[in-house]
Order: C-alpha cells, then structure tokens, then sequence
C-alpha cells in the first residue's frame, strides 16, 4: 500500500463524511448554542469510525451484503419492517441532499433552487447510472475538501479560542434554550454524524471495489483518521458561526448563512471553496443515499445489485435507485423547505440507526462469515457501548421532535 | 383552510379503511391512528396558536422582534460583505432575499394574532411600526442588492442599523 | 407457527415456513432437522456463474420418495409471501402470482442439479443466469426500462 495511495484514501474519506446534515446542524447550533454541543458532534464521529470500520472489515472479507444479513438474522417480517425504515430514511436522507445541492446551486447562480432540482435528480441519476464508482468517492471526496477553509476562516475571524475551549468543555444547557430544545439538537448533531445508510453504503461500496482482505488496512485508515478529521470539519463549522451570529442571536435557518463567516472573513475566494465543498458533500451524499436505497432493496429480494455489472443486468437494482430519485425529486419539488427536510430526516434517522447498524454488528461478530477478521474485544466492546447509545437515542427521539416542534 | 383534517380523514377512511363488512380491523385502526396522528402534527405545525392574555401576546411579541433582528443582523452582514467584494451579487442576494421572506412571515404571523386587551393593543401599537418599517426596509435592500445599487445598499445600512438595538429592546421589554 | 405445512403440489412439500424463528420452535427430531436446514439453505442468496443473483432461497422443495432428498430452492414473491404469512403474505403472493408466466401456483425453482458450491456466502450455480429459469420481474424491466436506455449494455 502506497503511502500516496492511503493518503488519497483519507482524503477522500474526510471529504466525504459531511454531507448537508452536518452542514445544517452544525450551523443551526453553532450560532444558537456556540460549543456546548461539540460532545455531540464527537460521540457522534467516534460512533461512525466504530461502526464503518466494522462496516468496511465485512465488505472486505466478501462474506456478505447487510441486507442479505438483516433478513436471515431478523426473519422475512422483521426483515421487512427493517427494509421499508430504512428505505424511507434514504429517500428522505436523497430528498434533503438533493435539496441540498440546488440550494448551493442558488447560492452560486442567484437562480431559484426549485429551478434547479429537476437537474439536479437528473445529473444524480447520472452519476449512479454510468459514472464509474471511484468516481463519486474520488472526485466529490476530494471537492469536500474544499470544506477546510471553515478551519482558515477560524484563524482570521475574530475567534476567542479560550472562550471555545470553556464552551465545548462545559457541555451545560444555556439558560436561553430549555431542556429539550438542547437535547433535540444534540440528537440532531450526533444523527448528522451517523446516518443509517452509511454503514450500508460502506460495506456495499467495498463490494464494488472489489475490496479484500488486503484491503482492510486502507480502510481502517479511513475509517480512525478519515472519520474523526471529518467530525473535525463539523467542529470547525459549528466554531466558525460563533463570533459572527452569537451576539446578534442570529437563527440560522439557510445554507447561505452558513457560508457567510467565511466569506465575511477569507473573502471571496473562501466563498468559493466553501461553495464548492458544500456542493461536493451534499452531491456525493445524494448519489449514496440513492445507491443504498437501491443495494438496501435489491439485497433484501436477491436481485442482482450494484454498479459492477452492467445495468442492463442489475435492472431491479437500476429501477429502485431511478424510482428513488424520481420520488424524491417530486417531494423537494413541493416546496418543502430542505433545510427542515434535512433537520427532520438526521433526527428521524436517530430513531432508525440501530436498525442498520445492529446487524453489521451481528455479522462482524460471526467467526463462520469473518474467519481471523471476527470483531476483536475493543470493536465489541465499543460496538455494544454504542448500540447502547444508539437504542437510548433512537428511543428519546420521537418525543423530542414533538415536544420541540422541530427545535423551534 | 376549507376542509377540516377531520373531514379529510373521514374522506379517506370511507374510501380505503374499511373492509367489506364495513368493520374496521386492527390494521386499519392502527393506520387511522397513524393517519390521525400526522394530520393532527401537520395541521398544528402550521398554525400560530392565538394569544389568550397580555403576558402571552407580550411573549410573541418579543419573540418576533428578537427573530426580526436576528435577520437584520444577517442581512446587513451580507450586504456589508458584498460592498467589500467579499460576496457575490448572487450569494448577497440569496441571502439578503431569505431573510427579507422571512422577515415578510414573520410580521404576518405576528400580525394575524388578535391582541386579546387594551393593554395588548398598546404593545400592538408600539410595535407595529418598527416590525413593518424594518421588513419594507429589507426588501429595499434586496431590491438595491439585486441591482447592484451600492449606494443605495449603503444608505440602507445605516438606516437598518439602528433597527437592531431597537428590535432588542422590545425583545427584552415587550 | 408450523414447520411444515403438507400441502398437494405434485409429489413435493415445501420444507420449512418459519423463518429465522424456528430455533425456537424447535422441539422433536423433526423439528432439529428443520432447523438445521434452514441453518443450511433460507435467506441463501442464490448466484448463477455469470455473478448474478438470481434470487434468494425461501423455501425448499423436498422429494418424498424413499428418503427425503431437497430437489429444488425455491425462490421469487411466491414463496416469500408464503413466510410472510397473513393479510401480507397473501398480497404478496398475489402479486408473484400475477407475475408468473402460467396460471400454476409454483414458486420459482432451482433445481439442486444446477448447484455446484453452497458456503455460507450462498449457493452458487453452475449455469448462467439465463438458463436457471425465467426471472419475470428482471426480465421486463430490462427489456421495458433499463434496456431502452442508451449505454445499458455498457459496464462503468
């Protein structure tokens, strides 16, 4: 493994852990919260680097397909319950991407976003139906980088480091905010982090990549460094709101408030490299989202799924991510607003994480499917703290977005 | 809205949730109870609820006027920016547009609560202009900002100025 | 919840219909045998030698002559719908049914005769994708959508 090769990987791996979710919840409560929450952010990511090396160790070893797993280990009726969950998350997880990529598109060109989503569906589509799959991961990965200017807009805000320090280590609840108002956010943070397709879309990626157990040390590079340093952008964005929103008591409701602090402070060129990133990670989540909306489908049925063969060969699979995209094209289309869409669609996706993740956790444990790569006792160890985490959340979550209408 | 949530529900339930006896079944209860549920959270979502006494009009009062200068805060911050050539016209005007929108939805929400006494219609009073004026106010800065008016954009800045502090005070002070 | 359920298709009996659940069922020798095969073959993804699958094993279709060989894995809505059980089940069957090519009520089969590796991946064949049977849902949609669409033949 070259070191080049494995730098590449980690590279695209930060890039690609952001998506619109984290853009917008690390916004919403950096300029209402300043650091209280950075806890949430960080279980969050280590929650992810757990459970996508995991992910990625099953891929490797070729044993099997999530879904395929989800539906020997829970049953058909089970299974189902699981597949439809899952399979609305993506769909809304797409809707919000999808919304995502036009507001940036606004952002840009000045022209209406609703103007741009049929494009956008369409340019996604695209992308799953004939662009190579390194593609995505590379190219977009590396576009997301462009995310790295919230950390130099940092340096030249007006930033008081310590009173950052005080704030991310003294997680309390501000005396402006209630109770569930802080917990709701802190869900929407660490579900930001942690979306239930991800872990399919790892170890199904894997797949098509051919990956093998020599792959494994590359992915776990990604998995312990790309990760955290992806948490670490969603850090620097939540920081970066700070020093421009806090004392206005600004409530950030727009992706374009988002990219100002860098744009007030770098200046145009920031705006660009912001602009830029924001479009590479909420255009590369949106073809994973409709690619694991259809590898979660095609799996459960065994169709023959992914971009390794040739479409014509995988048609369900092709179908499924094509119908996906369709529909959640149209519901972005009613003007819904996305950035609500992709508020309720992280906490929804709180609720629905350990569907997703249980049965990676299962499998990663089985001697018979992983031979040597079975979980050792400190994947297991933390694996089972987080499923722990993840069935509290995903259990106080519902009543959370009820009583706070949403966070407001 | 012309037809109730109840009515709709009714609608559908006579459609598609009843078998052919015309009983209902666990299934179709429990999707009734689903349906219910979401209409009732959609229907709730959307309204404001109305003020029943002076401390709680007083409450959304301040509620909006400390919205209100949240987004004059952000619009002035890109304008501002767009001077210094640090925005593109097309970012300055998406962002100064979303906050005047908002700031349209807010005044009327605001104003579609009926103040419920004499004193409430006071807070009214006081209030009222400042919201409006600072709402018109936005607009004429995306209408300078899409043009491109610098001058324009300038002379509304030091008008929206004051507006923040003033938006605060009644934020605090009802 | 039973573990077999007799039923009159022609000289065969569908095998188990439990699921991942009859571990818990399981009670005389019979029931032992079950849950070893379902151990063995349910929820096996079935993969013809040109890597595609062709479906997933719900089902298996034994011989009751002399001893008791499994001749075929059935697969498709039918037989998933038959482990589904009640209201959804039936749907589910129902929409299989409108799929198959001919009024029977038969569930898609692989012969064993087509196998030539089972593992814990699954049951690999030793034809192509083609010749291990008609796959209605696939097969429209790549003649009806997919294969209408230009660059369908083409890999990435």
């Amino acid at each position: 493994m070259s070191p080049l090769k494995l730098a590449l990987g980690v590279m695209t791996a930060i890039g690609g852990f952001v998506d619109i979710g984290n853009l917008v919840t690390s916004g919403i409560t950096g300029a209402r919260f300043g650091m209280a929450l950075t806890w949430a952010i960080i279980l969050g990511t280590v929650g992810m680097t757990v459970y996508g090396e995991m992910a990625g160790r099953v891929a490797a070893v070729g044993g099997r397909a999530v879904f395929h797993s989800v539906r020997e280990r829970l049953g058909p009726r089970v299974g189902l319950v699981n597949l439809t969950s899952s399979f609305v998350l993506s769909l809304l997880t797409l809707s919000a991407e999808i919304g995502g990529v036009a507001l940036v598109l606004q952002l840009a060109t000045g022209i209406n976003y609703l103007l741009w989503v049929p494009l956008v569906g369409l340019f996604v589509w695209l992308v799953i139906y004939r662009a190579p799959f390194m593609l995505i991961e590379n190219v977009f990965g590396m576009m997301g980088l462009g995310l790295i200017i919230f950390i130099i807009a940092l340096f030249k805000l007006p930033v008081d480091w310590h009173g950052l320090w005080v704030g991310a280590t003294h997680p309390w609840v501000p005396s402006s905010e209630p109770h569930s108002t802080y917990w709701f956010y802190a869900v929407s943070l660490y579900g930001a982090c942690l979306v239930p397709y991800q872990v399919l879309f790892f170890s199904s990626g894997g797949r098509e990549e051919s990956w093998t157990t020599k792959s494994i040390p590359q992915m776990r590079m990604n998995a312990v460094v790309g990760f955290p340093l992806g948490g670490l952008l969603s850090i620097a964005i939540m920081a970066s709101m700070i020093p421009i929103y806090s004392s206005l008591n600004v409530n950030v409701s727009h992706l374009g408030q988002i990219a100002l602090p860098v744009a007030a402070s770098v200046g145009l060129v920031g705006l660009i490299f912001a602009l830029i990133g924001f479009f590479a990670a909420t255009f590369a989540a949106a073809a994973e989202a409709a690619l694991s909306a259809g590898y979660a489908v095609a799996q459960f049925f065994g169709w023959t799924w992914g971009k390794m063969h040739e479409p014509r060969a995988a048609a369900q699979f092709h179908v499924v991510c094509l119908a996906s995209i369709i529909a959640a094209t149209g519901f972005i289309l009613t003007t819904i607003d996305p950035i609500t869409v992709t508020l309720v669609s992280v906490v929804l996706g709180a609720v629905a994480i350990p569907l997703t993740y249980f049965p990676v956790l299962v499998v990663a444990n089985d001697e018979e499917y992983m031979g040597k790569w079975v979980n050792g006792r400190l994947s297991n160890v933390l694996g089972s703290v987080f499923l722990v985490i993840m069935v509290l959340a995903s259990v106080v979550t519902l009543p959370l977005l009820f009583i706070t209408k949403a966070g407001h | 809205m012309r037809c109730s949530p109840g009515q709709l529900l009714r609608a559908h339930c006579s459609s598609w949730t009843r078998n052919g006896n015309g009983r209902w079944s666990a299934a179709h209860r429990r999707l009734a109870v689903i349906a219910a549920a979401a209409a009732c959270t959609v229907t709730l979502a959307g309204c404001v609820t109305p003020a029943f006494n002076t401390s709680s009009y007083r409450q959304k009062t301040q509620e909006s006027a400390s919205e209100m200068a949240g987004l004059v805060g952000t619009a002035r911050l890109a304008a501002s920016a767009y001077l210094q050539g640090k925005l593109y016209s097309a970012t300055a005007d998406t962002i100064v547009s979303d906050a005047e929108n908002d700031a349209g939805d807010i005044v009327t929400q605001w104003t579609s609560v009926q103040p419920p006494t004499a004193q409430a219609e006071n807070i009214m009073s006081k209030a009222q202009t400042l919201l409006s004026d600072t709402s018109d106010q936005l607009t004429a800065l995306r209408i300078a900002v899409r043009k491109g008016d610098r001058q324009q954009i300038g002379s509304l800045l030091t008008k929206l100025g004051p507006a923040i502090p003033k938006l605060k005070k009644l934020a605090a002070a009802g | 919840m039973t573990g077999s359920r007799a039923t009159d298709t022609s000289g065969t009996q569908p095998g188990s219909q439990a699921g991942g659940q009859a571990g818990g069922q399981a009670g005389g020798g019979e029931a032992r045998n079950e849950f070893w095969l379902e151990q063995l073959f349910i929820d096996r993804v079935i993969i013809a030698n040109d890597n595609r699958s062709v479906g997933m094993v719900d089902d298996i279709e034994l011989s009751v002559e002399d001893e008791p060989r499994i001749v075929a894995f059935l697969c498709g809505p039918l037989a998933f719908g038959a482990r589904l059980r009640d209201r959804l089940g039936l749907w589910w069957a129902s929409i299989g049914h409108r799929m198959r090519l001919t009024s029977d009520d038969q569930p898609v089969r692989i012969p064993v005769s087509l196998l030539a590796v089972l593992d814990h991946r699954g049951a690999w064949l030793s034809v192509s994708s083609d010749e291990a049977g008609p796959q209605r849902l696939h097969d429209w949609l790549e003649e009806n959508v997919v294969g209408r669409l230009p660059g369908s033949k083409k890999k990435t």
